[in-house]
C-alpha cells in the first residue's frame, strides 16, 4: 500500500512538473514564428536570412519532440506551409516541412491533399535541382 | 510608478530624437533599480525600443541596442522565472518584429526569436529527459517491486513447506494417536483400534467404544471385532512388523478407503505415504 501510494505521488509530481514545463512554452505562438521565418527565408540581407534559417532549424528540430498535436495546432502549420508552398522561395524548406509535419501528425495533415498535388507536378518539373533531388530522394 | 511607466510610453512614440534618448536613458536607469521589475513590464516599451533602432540618429538607435540587448540579456538569466503572459507578451511582439520591412529591427527581433526558441527547446529537452527519467525510475520500481513479489513468494513457499511439514508431523501424530498408538488396525475399510493400554476397542470413526472387552494382544482384538461385526478378518499380518512402526500397507488401505471418514482425510494419507517415502 506504502508502495503503490509513493508511486501515486510520483505520478502527481511527475504530471505537475510536465503541465509546469509544458505551461511556459506558447505552442500557439509556433505557427506565427514559422510564419515569420519563412517571410525571411530569402531575405536580400544575408544575416537575416542566416538568422531565419537558424531559428527554421531550431522549430523544425522541435517538432520531433512532440507528441501530440493539439497543442501545436497542426492546421495552423499547414495554412502557413500553404502560403509559402505556392510562392517560389525556398521549396526545398517548405518540402522538408510538410515531410516532418506528415511523418509526425500524418493523421492531421492536409486534409485537403489535392491542392497541393498541383503544386507537388510543378515541382517535378522544376528546374531547381535541390528541389528535384529531394523529392527524388524522398520519393514524392 | 505606475504614472511614471504610463508617461514614459506616452513620450517613447515621440519623434524627437533627444526625447526618444532620454526615454531610453530613464527605461535604462528604472531597470538598474532592483525593487523595480521592469522586466513585467517590457512588453510595454518593446515595440518603441524596436522602432528606435531604425531611427536616423546614431545616438538614438545605439542606445535601443543597448537596452534592448541588456533585455534581452536580463530574460535570458530569469526566463525559467518569468511568467507565462509576460513572454507570450514579448514573443508576439518579437514576431511582430520579424515581419517588418525594417532591417535593424529584424535582425535584433531574429535575435531575440532565437534566444526565446533555444530556451523551449531546452524546456522540450529537459521534459523529455524527464519523461525518459522517470520511466527509468519508474521501471526501476516496477523492478523493485518484483523482487519484492519474488520475495514474498519465496517466503510464502518457504511457509507453506515449513507448514505442510508441520502439518505433517501433526497429522502424523494425530494419525498414531487416532490409530492408539501402535495398536491400530485396518479390517475391511472400516477402521477400529485398541487403546494404548489394549483395554477397549475403539471406532475410530466416532472414537466410541466398543462393546468393552480387555484383550490380551492385538490379535485378540481385531479378531473379537471382526468376530463381533461378522466380518472376515483381515489377512493383514503385522507379526513380524516393527510395534513401532505403522506399515505401508495399512496406510495404503488408509488411503483407499471408501469410509467417510477416511476420505475426509485421503488427501492428508497422501501426504503422510509421501511424507514417510
Amino acid at each position: 500500500m506504502i508502495h503503490s501510494n509513493s508511486v501515486a505521488s510520483n505520478l502527481n509530481n511527475y504530471s505537475l512538473e510536465i503541465y509546469q514545463i509544458y505551461s511556459k512554452i506558447p505552442f500557439y505562438l509556433f505557427p506565427k514564428i514559422l510564419d515569420a521565418i519563412f517571410f525571411n527565408l530569402n531575405s536580400t540581407n544575408n544575416t537575416i536570412s542566416e538568422k531565419s534559417d537558424e531559428c527554421n532549424e531550431i522549430l523544425y528540430n522541435m517538432i520531433d519532440l512532440f507528441t501530440e498535436s493539439k497543442d501545436l495546432n497542426i492546421k495552423n502549420f499547414e495554412n502557413v506551409i500553404r502560403n509559402y508552398f505556392d510562392s517560389k522561395s525556398s521549396v526545398e524548406k517548405i518540402l522538408k516541412w510538410i515531410q516532418k509535419l506528415f511523418e509526425k501528425f500524418g493523421d492531421e495533415m492536409f486534409s485537403n491533399i489535392e491542392i497541393f498535388i498541383d503544386k507537388f507536378t510543378i515541382l517535378l518539373t522544376d528546374s531547381d535541382e535541390k528541389v528535384i533531388t529531394f523529392l527524388k530522394l524522398n520519393n514524392y | 510608478m505606475t504614472d511614471l511607466l504610463q508617461k514614459l510610453l506616452e513620450k517613447i512614440r515621440a519623434n524627437h530624437p533627444a526625447i526618444r534618448t532620454l526615454i531610453v536613458s530613464w527605461i535604462t536607469f528604472l531597470d538598474s533599480i532592483p525593487q523595480i521589475k521592469m522586466i513585467n513590464r517590457i512588453y510595454d516599451f518593446l515595440p518603441g525600443l524596436f522602432n528606435m533602432l531604425c531611427d536616423k540618429y546614431k545616438d538614438v538607435n545605439q542606445s535601443a541596442d543597448k537596452c534592448l540587448k541588456d533585455f534581452l540579456f536580463e530574460i535570458e538569466e530569469i526566463f525559467e522565472n518569468l511568467d507565462k503572459e509576460t513572454t507570450n507578451k514579448i514573443l508576439e511582439i518579437i514576431i511582430e518584429q520579424c515581419k517588418t520591412m525594417q532591417d535593424a529591427s529584424k535582425l535584433m527581433a531574429f535575435d531575440w526569436l532565437l534566444k526565446f526558441l533555444k530556451k523551449y527547446n531546452s524546456l522540450l529537452n529537459t521534459l523529455s529527459f524527464k519523461n525518459i527519467r522517470y520511466h527509468n525510475k519508474y521501471y526501476k520500481k516496477l523492478v523493485n517491486s518484483k523482487d519484492r513479489f519474488s520475495n514474498i513468494v519465496n517466503i510464502k513457499r518457504n511457509i507453506n513447506l515449513a507448514e505442510n511439514k508441520i502439518e505433517k508431523k501433526l497429522f502424523t501424530q494425530s494419525f498414531n494417536e487416532q490409530m492408539g498408538g501402535k495398536s491400530s488396525y485396518f479390517n475391511n475399510d472400516k477402521l477400529f483400534g485398541a487403546d494404548e493400554n489394549k483395554s477397549n476397542i475403539r471406532d475410530r470413526t466416532s472414537n466410541a467404544v466398543l462393546p468393552n472387552k480387555n484383550f490380551k494382544n492385538e490379535n485378540e482384538c481385531v479378531s473379537f471385532y471382526n468376530t463381533y461385526n461378522g466380518k472376515k478378518q483381515d489377512t493383514i499380518s503385522n507379526e513380524n512388523e516393527n510395534e513401532n512402526q505403522i506399515s505401508f500397507k495399512r496406510i495404503e488401505n488408509y488411503r483407499n478407503s471408501s469410509d467417510t471418514y477416511l476420505q475426509n482425510n485421503k488427501i492428508l494419507s497422501i501426504y503422510f505415504i509421501i511424507y514417510f517415502r
